[in-house]
């Protein structure tokens, strides 16, 4: 027996079926998957990108004080801290903390 | 095949055409099975190494796809054959080969049972040769691979290359002729 001769061995092509089969169903999971990471990836940039845009504008301007103040009957009123006046320009916050 | 006739087909596939991607797969699979299938002995588990090696070589970035394809499988396959039989060393066993897979064409009844036998044996003894030195010993004696390409697929010397398939030929005649087989 020479060793050469094991190299003339050959499969069934039959046997060949199920294997190129296996293949392409694998690939086609592949691509699959590969698909679906790519989308995940844009749908979180692009979640990432709208938390970035929404928390790095500039400080909004925030009503700190709004209350329907009776002015003629009421003008003095005490928020939450320090006290406010109402006057005819507007109404006047006074912070105890601030006075001098 | 030659490497430029695969390299286009993988260039092909690369741009989405997939029937150029099956026909490299039939145009290498027989030979890249048959070596897997010497290392490791099982039809399964040589089939499962040639599905990664063509998932592998499929789903390289196109930047980095190789020149030659059947270098780059030869590579991968005896690697994880490599790596395969030194995680099953202990517990691993040979199928029985199939006289219809096994039969050179052409051959008579009593050729093939004598095939078979020789294939047995020489299975055997190629057990007994640590995982490297069997690869060598197939790549070279079996498949007639250039040294300069079994010493790429294993990452070693030409000259490393040709001493192991030297002492895994020496270690593979006297198994043989001590079970009355001459190579």
């Amino acid at each position: 027996m020479k060793i050469e001769e094991f190299r003339s061995a050959q499969r069934n092509p039959e046997e060949w079926t199920p294997f190129m089969r296996t293949l392409e169903y694998r690939m086609t999971r592949r691509r699959r998957h590969l698909r679906m990471a790519i989308a995940a990836a844009a749908v979180l940039a692009f979640v990432l990108a709208g938390t970035f845009w929404r928390f790095s504008r500039g400080p909004e301007s925030r009503t700190l004080l709004r209350a329907n103040v009776p002015t003629r009957s009421a003008p003095a009123f005490t928020p939450r801290r320090g006290s406010a006046l109402a006057t005819a320009h507007g109404i006047v916050v006074i912070n105890p903390e601030d006075r001098t | 095949m030659t490497a430029s006739f695969l390299g286009s087909l993988l260039k092909k596939s690369r741009r989405g055409d997939e029937r150029a991607f099956f026909k490299l797969v039939e145009a290498t699979r027989e030979r890249l099975f048959w070596t897997a299938r010497r290392m490791v002995g099982r039809d399964s588990v040589a089939e499962e190494i040639l599905q990664d090696a063509y998932l592998g070589l499929w789903s390289q970035p196109a930047g980095k796809s190789p020149d030659d394809p059947m270098a780059w499988l030869r590579r991968f396959c005896i690697n994880r054959a490599i790596d395969y039989l030194r995680r099953e060393e202990t517990k691993r066993s040979v199928d029985a080969p199939s006289a219809i897979d096994f039969a050179p064409a052409g051959t008579n009844v009593e050729r093939n049972y004598r095939y078979r036998e020789a294939e047995g044996k020489l299975f055997q003894a190629l057990d007994l040769l640590p995982p490297q030195e069997r690869a060598v010993f197939i790549l070279k004696f079996i498949e007639d691979v250039d040294y300069a390409d079994i010493a790429e697929a294993l990452g070693v010397a030409p000259s490393t290359a040709r001493n192991q398939a030297m002492q895994a030929r020496r270690k593979v005649e006297s198994e043989l002729k001590a079970k009355g087989i001459e190579l």
